[in-house]
């Protein structure tokens, strides 16, 4: 590695070298800041980081010797990702301070989780995958477990850290694999020693398994969803909803980086993926009609969500992987949307996490019901919300590519998927309170929402441009 | 096939394996049993197990040494290929070491601000 080399590399991952630095200077900065100021040195280090992946955007550099490259379609994960982490922090100030949670470690944790994400994004090569998707784990692990005097808490993260080493470690395995069979871990040169090799290679087969299982576990796709209840259950509201867009989003990434090869999307490889995608979706959509708990009810919406994305990567090609892109995005602003308002219900005594708590919301908190009801509707994929159109444009690339049957499966699920949310519309809206609401809407969580809904709207009005957007930042990656 | 390669190694962990499975069988038909429960007791120089560890219970503390013991274990191995290959990687490799040593001191200092190391509390 020349020095020159080594220059236009830093200056590719600035964006996470910023995040990482700040990290570190938080880290230590933090233990003599008394707990004042940290979502403001945070939300400071995620624009900086914002600032600088909007000045790299609109050239290809690779760095890092093939391990790592900014395009455009890194840059609108990279944003993705910003937004998440941003609203994630807007939403922690008031409810890390009532779960008592407010410290320096949880604001670093999720800056380490979101270069992580960053780093998985930009990873071309299946080592610097790992290292992004371990630094986003491990980051997260601890997250979950947060809240250490509850028992769920724990109980959660010390799920997730088995069953996510478990998924981690077949993941290495199958890359191992790889590497002894292509002598190679770049996805690039690997696609290019797949033309070559025979396809019904039995050894190749295996490691592929064994690489998608690690991915599919990070999605939460059937069957390696068995975590994602009870994990975003247990661990902190504030954190769930993070880890339902963010973590979430970076495994599909790194699914749509490989698929964005040709000679991937070429080969029989989505007869698996369209299996994966109806069994997620179905179980996500049926299992979530009989919880009574908001937030598992969230985490079995999340992966019937994930079933449908899966649908875009199925479909393929240009058209098919903006689909999933915007989809991801649309789902970002929806998803912590609701999320933000169970966040908000957090309050004294109250958990806000029973669906029952929820009863007459509609009567003294119009505002705030008015909202829930918006991110419901869109995450049922009702018009004119933004979640019409996430749906919409999968479909489309669906059909054009000729899987009629699989749209249909699709639409039929997630007419069941419209039920639980329209549910918690109803008991919203019908039902009489059982008691007082006192929701905890501070300045930043108001700001959350309001950003999340105008995203949800914005979205919903102009989706054409979004996804225009979206599908230029393919291209440009290409 | 390239997978061919590999037989040695296959080869070599089935032999790992039968040769250890074969050694316990083997010394279970030759031995005598006779278990009784002064000898199902941990090994103590012949007293009887006293002490907080004996309970199955560490000090807290332990578990904090072990991982940074780990941290700067890893270091040291990562190290010593460097050291070896340092002329030929350069003044490029020679930095990138100091960013890896740089954040790793970043986590000993918050240890060591936490009181991790502080022995008692």
């Amino acid at each position: 590695v020349t020095p020159e080399a080594l220059l236009q590399s830093i200056l590719a991952s600035l964006p996470e070298i910023i995040v990482v630095t700040g990290a570190c200077v938080l880290l230590i900065a933090g233990l003599f800041m008394g707990g004042r100021g940290l979502v403001a040195a945070s939300l400071t280090i995620v624009a900086a980081a914002t600032a600088a992946s909007l000045a790299l955007t609109g050239e290809v550099r690779p760095g890092y010797s093939g391990m790592f490259v900014v395009d455009g379609f890194a840059s609108f994960f990279k944003v993705l990702f910003y937004l998440a982490t941003a609203l994630t922090l807007l939403l922690s100030r008031r409810y890390a301070e009532i779960e008592r949670i407010a410290k320096v470690e949880y604001y670093v944790l999720l800056l380490f989780a979101l270069a992580g994400m960053m780093i998985m994004a930009s990873a071309t090569d299946l080592l610097s995958i790992y290292v992004g998707l371990e630094l986003m784990a491990l980051s997260t692990y601890v997250l979950t477990g947060f809240v250490r005097q509850e028992r769920r808490s724990n109980e959660a993260a010390l799920k997730y850290v088995i069953l996510g080493g478990v998924s981690t470690g077949i993941f290495l395995y199958g890359v191992s694999l790889i590497y002894g069979l292509t002598g190679t871990t770049q996805l690039d040169a690997l696609a290019a020693s797949l033309a070559g090799a025979a396809p019904r290679d039995p050894a190749f087969l295996l490691a592929v398994v064994f690489v998608v299982t690690g991915l599919v576990f990070k999605i939460g796709a059937v069957p390696f969803h068995m975590w994602v209840p009870d994990v975003y259950e247990g661990a902190p509201t504030t954190i769930t909803a993070f880890m339902s867009v963010g973590p979430k989003a970076a495994g599909f990434a790194v699914v749509l980086r490989v698929f964005l090869n040709p000679l991937v999307a070429a080969s029989d490889i989505w007869i698996t993926v369209a299996v994966i995608a109806v069994v997620t979706m179905a179980l996500g959509s049926f299992v979530a009609l009989v919880q009574d708990n908001i937030k598992r009810l969230l985490a079995y919406s999340s992966i019937a969500h994930a079933g449908f994305a899966l649908f875009g990567v199925v479909a393929g090609g240009i058209d098919g992987i903006a689909s999933v892109m915007l989809y991801l995005l649309i789902y970002t602003f929806m998803n912590i949307g609701i999320f933000g308002a169970v966040v908000s219900m957090r309050n004294g005594d109250v958990s806000g996490e029973a669906i029952e708590d929820y009863a007459g919301f509609a009567r003294s908190q119009r505002g705030l019901a008015f909202l829930m009801l918006l991110f419901l509707f869109s995450l049922a994929g009702i018009p004119p919300t933004a979640g019409f159109f996430a749906k919409f444009y999968v479909l489309v690339a669906l059909v054009e590519q000729g899987f009629v049957a699989l749209a249909v499966i699709a639409v039929l699920l997630s007419a069941v998927a419209a039920y639980f949310y329209i549910r918690i519309v109803m008991v919203m809206y019908m039902r009489e309170p059982n008691g007082e609401f006192d929701p905890a809407l501070t300045v930043p969580v108001r700001i959350a929402l309001g950003v999340a809904a105008a995203g949800t709207i914005g979205i919903g009005l102009f989706p054409a441009w979004f996804l225009g957007l979206a599908q230029a930042s393919v291209f440009a990656g290409h | 096939m390239t997978g061919m390669e590999f037989l040695p190694a296959l080869v070599m962990v089935t032999g790992v394996v039968l040769v250890a499975l074969a050694t316990l069988y083997v010394s279970s038909l030759l031995r005598p049993s006779n278990p009784y429960p002064a000898k199902n007791m941990p090994y103590e120089c012949g007293v009887d197990p006293a002490g907080e560890a004996a309970g199955g219970r560490f000090r807290v503390q332990f578990f904090l040494v072990a991982i940074l013991f780990v941290v700067f274990d890893v270091e040291a191995m990562f190290l010593f290929p460097w050291a070896v290959v340092l002329k030929e990687i350069g003044l490029v490799g020679y930095v990138e070491m100091f960013v890896f040593i740089v954040l790793l001191l970043v986590g000993f200092a918050y240890a060591w601000l936490k009181g991790a190391l502080e022995w008692e509390s």
